[in-house]
């Protein structure tokens, strides 16, 4: 009995199992016709087991008709609509055979033996309670007289049905064997249609699998029918469980394979679908029968009634709770991958939040492949010369990077399209597309071109879909949405990585600006008689004016002001590189003609001769006032004596860096007490107003004239006011440095 | 900026428009001096009588033309340059390096 009690309790367990994985691939998604046919045949098939196992529980052997049969026993025979449901699944999986759509009623004309002979074992299969039942009326008299008189042909009608109904049951296996044959043969022409490697080895699978499950299924149920061999009932139905399990379970491991791909998942789902419910139901009938006890114990007497009226709760609140149950697990296990419709949608989603452009390739990549089933997806986008497209090398196809170059006749023609066009379209002219040759021989079918303000940016080439169906309209509407939103997510992506750029290149000027402005002097040199101011502002971050204060070696005081040609950040780098120059002549070298003449021949050898710098340099000797200096095509320095009288210094030679065979002279000069030498660049005399009249050398003048009696840091800030006020803004239009000299006027 | 081009005498003549102040018609001032370079053009006279302004951009392409040219046993010259240009020349000390001419005539025949 306890050998017994495993058996059944196998049986509830792949009963289960069969239920369950039939509803998981059901809820999958219940659109797909694929899905429907196959949960109603596992749970067809899970009928088997089910009643097979109330068999072994209330102690009957199933399946078998002699004497009483209880109504499980009957029922049981349902599990034979099987068969049809086999053919329909061939007729969907691996193909849709062109038969269900150009004739609607084969999927029900499919199942009418079999819903006649379940009919038949159900009705008549007890004959001998017909007769019965007939003999009963009889003893009404008139019924009586009629049915003596035809005793004898009722009797005949009950026989000649026990005979049917008994050859139809030893035949009707025949006619499953007969439903698996035309399955297989289905199954085998699928098989010639398909291309796709994966899918053909799933369709073996399928037919190998039912094969097998026929093989045991002869043994069991036609052999003993032919040969007179005895099998007993529960080797048979033990054979026939074994047989679904073989063929099912071939069917459901090539249904996942194939479709839902995430193996995992569905096993999660399928064994957290089982426990629950196992737990559920059994916290129910703990329930029930405590509280039956409770209830007896207070009655004092057993009440048929209420176990009634708890299977009743139960019926009512166990659909509910189910439900719950059903939605909580819903959410922490299952994702909600529905129909293809949802697809977009979901893309949408997805896409709309990667603002990686690299992320956004790939995962784009794998949403089409995993949602929409496809195969090979590949991306290709513009060069970054514009000159071709490159097909991106994917993980899962082994070609290489390719390039397709821009002229191909396809830009044209997707553009022209602009919509997603199988290759096969591609007639005509188009056909002489190089690149439309070389994605069909690589097994593309399918071009999705993507298109942004009138511009090919790239396209999406698609394999065969894993199915091995061909494309649809639905596929190609939603493959036009996805390109949409995929070429606004693209541009998206990039545009935020441009400012991410962005700000990292302004942090970079930031950070040149400061170094540009840590290399200027941070102090200014102060004498007893003298007093130095200095203003130096570039136009951008950076810029390429420079002032320096440097000790000569005779410990005067160097004054250099400069102004490299250009602007921005090619003119900083300069600026640092020939204020080195600068600094270690200076140290090194006694002679003012010297340094330049060394300074020029440096540059004019490592820089082009379209960049050069003009420069100031002087030495001031402030015990004996006197200004040595030479001027290397720089802005005149002017000379301002407390009268008012001005003077330029002019002498010196050629702006540095151009002529390596330039020299320099320099001049000196004797400077007064109140005098004061004003250096400055051309952002200065060059500054403009709105009207483009320029501040000019004579205003600059006699505003310094004007100016004059002020110290040097007050000249140099007024200076600047009165230029920008001049120009009316708040930043120079060009690099702008002022230096000022002022000598203390007597007392 | 749009430079017309003649010849004269075996001697090209460019004549820019508007201001050299970098940009893309300073470019085009480059390329247009690098192609006659390329092309053996040695006598260049660039006539700045349009030209009313240039920066330190204008200059180095000038300078760079005129370096290259020579480099290549050929000649830059200038004519009618404006009175402001005149003072940036001046300042810079080109005035030195350049031979500048009142008109481009001037500047061809001193080729002869």
């Amino acid at each position: 009995m306890d050998y017994q009690l495993l058996i059944g309790v196998i049986y509830l367990i792949f009963s289960a199992l069969l239920f369950f994985t039939g509803t998981v691939i059901f809820r999958e998604n219940p659109y797909r016709r694929l899905n429907r046919v196959t949960s109603l045949l596992l749970i067809f098939a899970g009928l088997a087991p089910l009643f097979a196992a109330l068999g072994v529980f209330l102690g009957r052997t199933a399946g078998t008709v002699e004497g009483q049969v209880p109504f499980y026993e009957n029922l049981f025979f349902l599990w034979e609509l099987f068969f049809p449901q086999l053919v329909l699944f061939s007729l969907v999986f691996p193909t849709e055979h062109p038969i269900l759509s150009t004739n609607t009623r084969v999927k029900y004309l499919i199942f009418i033996p079999h819903v006649f002979h379940i009919l038949l074992v159900t009705l008549f299969a007890d004959t001998g309670k017909i007769v019965e039942f007939l003999q009963v009326e009889s003893d009404v008299a008139f019924f009586g007289w009629v049915t003596d008189r035809f005793a004898f042909f009722v009797g005949f009608i009950a026989a000649l049905l026990d005979f049917l109904v008994r050859l139809h049951l030893q035949t009707f296996s025949a006619i499953n064997i007969i439903y698996i044959i035309i399955a297989l043969v289905l199954f085998y022409r699928g098989l010639r249609y398909i291309s796709n490697k994966r899918l053909k080895t799933q369709t073996l699978i399928v037919i190998w699998g039912i094969q097998s499950a026929m093989g045991l299924y002869m043994i069991a149920y036609l052999l003993p029918n032919l040969s007179g061999l005895h099998l007993s009932p529960n080797v048979q139905i033990g054979m026939a469980v074994a047989a679904l399990a073989i063929g099912n379970g071939s069917v459901i491991y090539a249904i996942i394979r194939y479709q839902f791909l995430d193996v995992r998942l569905i096993v999660r789902q399928s064994v957290v679908y089982t426990i629950t419910s196992a737990i559920i139901v059994g916290a129910y009938l703990l329930i029930i029968s405590q509280f039956t006890k409770i209830l007896r114990d207070i009655l004092g007497q057993e009440t048929p009634i209420l176990p009634a009226a708890f299977i009743i709760l139960a019926l009512i609140f166990f659909q509910p709770i189910m439900n719950q149950v059903d939605n909580f697990l819903k959410k922490f296990f299952i994702k909600g991958k529905v129909d293809i419709r949802y697809v977009a949608d979901e893309i949408s989603r997805e896409i709309s939040s990667i603002l990686d452009p690299e992320k956004l390739k790939t995962s784009i990549m794998r949403i089409l492949r995993e949602e929409m089933l496809i195969e090979k997806v590949r991306l290709c986008i513009k060069a970054n010369d514009e000159a071709a497209y490159v097909l991106l090398p994917q993980p899962n196809d082994p070609s290489p990077e390719m390039r397709f170059s821009a002229e191909d006749e396809l830009t044209e023609s997707l553009l022209r399209r602009n919509r997603p066009a199988l290759i096969d379209e591609f007639r005509g002219s188009d056909r002489k597309s190089k690149t439309i040759e070389s994605l069909e021989k690589m097994g593309y079918q399918m071009i999705v071109p993507l298109i942004n303000r009138g511009k090919l940016d790239g396209f999406i080439a698609l394999s065969n879909k894993i199915s091995g169906y061909n494309y649809n309209y639905e596929d190609i509407t939603t493959l036009n949405i996805l390109s949409n939103q995929l070429v606004v997510a693209m541009s998206n992506a990039y545009l935020y990585q441009e400012s991410l750029e962005k700000q990292r290149l302004e942090e970079e000027l930031s950070l040149a600006r400061q170094i540009q402005r840590d290399l200027l002097p941070k102090t200014v040199p102060v004498g007893d008689d003298f007093e130095l101011a200095a203003y130096s502002e570039p136009s951008r971050y950076v810029g390429g004016d420079f002032y320096d204060f440097l000790q000569t070696r005779q410990n005067n005081t160097g004054i250099i002001i400069a102004d490299v040609s250009g602007k921005g950040m090619p003119a900083a780098l300069m600026v640092s590189q020939i204020q080195a120059m600068l600094r270690s002549e200076v140290r090194n070298t006694d002679s003012i003609i010297r340094i330049l003449n060394n300074v020029n021949f440096l540059m004019s050898t490592t820089t082009s001769s379209e960049k050069f710098v003009t420069l100031f340099y002087a030495e001031f000797d402030p015990v004996n006032k006197i200004m040595q200096y030479s001027n290397a095509g720089h802005n005149y320095p002017i000379v301002v004596n407390q009268k008012g009288e001005h003077r330029f210094l002019i002498e010196g030679g050629l702006l540095m860096g151009a002529f390596k065979e330039a020299t320099y002279k320099q001049d000196s000069l004797k400077l007064n007490p109140g005098d004061l030498v004003f250096f400055y660049t051309d952002g200065v005399n060059e500054a403009f107003n709105h009207e483009g009249e320029q501040f000019g050398e004579e205003r600059l003048l006699e505003l310094i004239k004007d100016l004059r009696s002020l110290s040097a840091k007050e000249i140099a800030d007024r200076v600047v006011k009165e230029v920008m006020d001049f120009s009316s803004s708040d930043m120079p239009q060009d690099d702008m440095t002022v230096v000022v000299l002022k000598l203390k006027a007597p007392v | 900026m749009s430079i017309s081009t003649h010849e004269k005498d075996g001697v090209v003549i460019l004549e820019p428009e508007g201001k050299i102040m970098g940009g893309p018609e300073a470019t085009e001032l480059r390329n247009r001096l690098y192609e006659l370079i390329s092309t053996d053009n040695k006598k260049v006279v660039i006539d700045l009588s349009h030209v009313e302004w240039m920066n330190s951009t204008g200059l180095g392409i000038l300078i760079s033309g005129m370096t290259s040219l020579r480099n290549n046993e050929g000649e830059l010259k200038l004519a009618n340059i404006s009175e402001k240009v005149a003072n940036l020349f001046e300042i810079t000390k080109l005035d030195n390096v350049f031979e500048a001419y009142d008109s481009a005539d001037d500047a061809v025949g001193s080729f002869a």
